[in-house]
């Protein structure tokens, strides 16, 4: 999790740099930018959110 | 979403929740016209989960409205028929259970995150401690009830995570949640999801305020 959702999880997960993947909830218009990157997959594409993956490697590129 | 690892929950002073069934409720929006028609004593049961990342008071009547009101819309009948034959404190004795896992001030819940086998709760008093209070029960639905349609898409979007984790091999998934994501619906004061994801190997379910 990202550091500002750590106060509901707890630190077992927050963030550390060892995360190789990335899935991000986001409306239409981040999805748009999101789902344009190489190596993206769209999890979810519905009325009310967006959900896009992508691996670590290629979000950072070759 | 896995039907098969649904969970239950113990509240003091109330009765245990099955987290699906919590999950997907609060999946599901909910107008204000529509939440007035559930505000009453019938969703008391649900009421002290409160919904993730707003952290202001006034979120626990809004998600108990909500979760009550898809309770209702959705679940009619459904929740009374889910076995909790081996959830040991589905016997009106839930201080006693939650004693025992360990919170001591009895406060109400802030939040819950299944972890495994186990489900990480907080309540207000240990709302700054990271601690395991409850177990969490495996059971299966006794009905299988047809889907709504904000069910399915989280079931989907459930689905579709776990696929991708399987699939590329990733273990370690960060999860971003762009803000304006969980914006107020038009018209409602709030409304809430719930996410599960797998990280390491570990499921974790996890209410999310938007």
């Amino acid at each position: 999790m990202e550091r500002s959702s750590i106060f509901l999880f707890t630190d077992e997960f927050a963030a550390d740099g060892t995360e190789d993947a990335e899935v991000t909830l986001s409306t239409g218009s981040q999805h748009g930018e999101l789902s344009a990157r190489a190596g993206n997959v769209v999890l979810a594409a519905t009325d009310s959110f967006y959900a896009d993956a992508i691996l670590v490697s290629q979000l950072h590129g070759p | 979403m896995c039907r098969n690892i649904s969970a239950g929950v113990s509240i003091p002073g109330r009765r245990h929740i099955p987290s699906e069934r919590v999950i997907v409720a609060a999946a599901v929006g909910a107008t204000p016209a529509a939440a007035a028609r559930a505000s009453d004593s019938s969703v008391g049961e649900e009421a002290q989960l409160r919904c993730g990342i707003c952290r202001h008071d006034s979120c626990w009547t809004d998600h108990r409205v909500l979760v009550g009101h898809a309770r209702r819309r959705l679940h009619s009948g459904i929740w009374d028929r889910m076995d909790y034959s081996n959830w040991d404190a589905g016997n009106g004795r839930v201080n006693d259970s939650w004693n025992r896992f360990g919170c001591r001030c009895h406060g109400p819940l802030t939040a819950a995150a299944v972890v495994g086998d186990q489900m990480h709760l907080r309540c207000r008093g240990c709302h700054m401690r990271s601690d395991r209070l409850s177990d969490i029960s495996r059971h299966e639905p006794a009905a299988q009830t047809p889907l709504g349609r904000s069910e399915r898409e989280v079931r989907s979007l459930f689905e579709n995570v776990r696929a991708f984790l399987k699939e590329s091999g990733a273990r370690r998934p960060l999860l971003r949640i762009r803000g304006d994501t969980w914006s107020p619906a038009p018209g409602s004061s709030s409304s809430s999801s719930l996410l599960e994801l797998t990280s390491g190997g570990t499921l974790v379910h996890f209410p999310v305020h938007r």
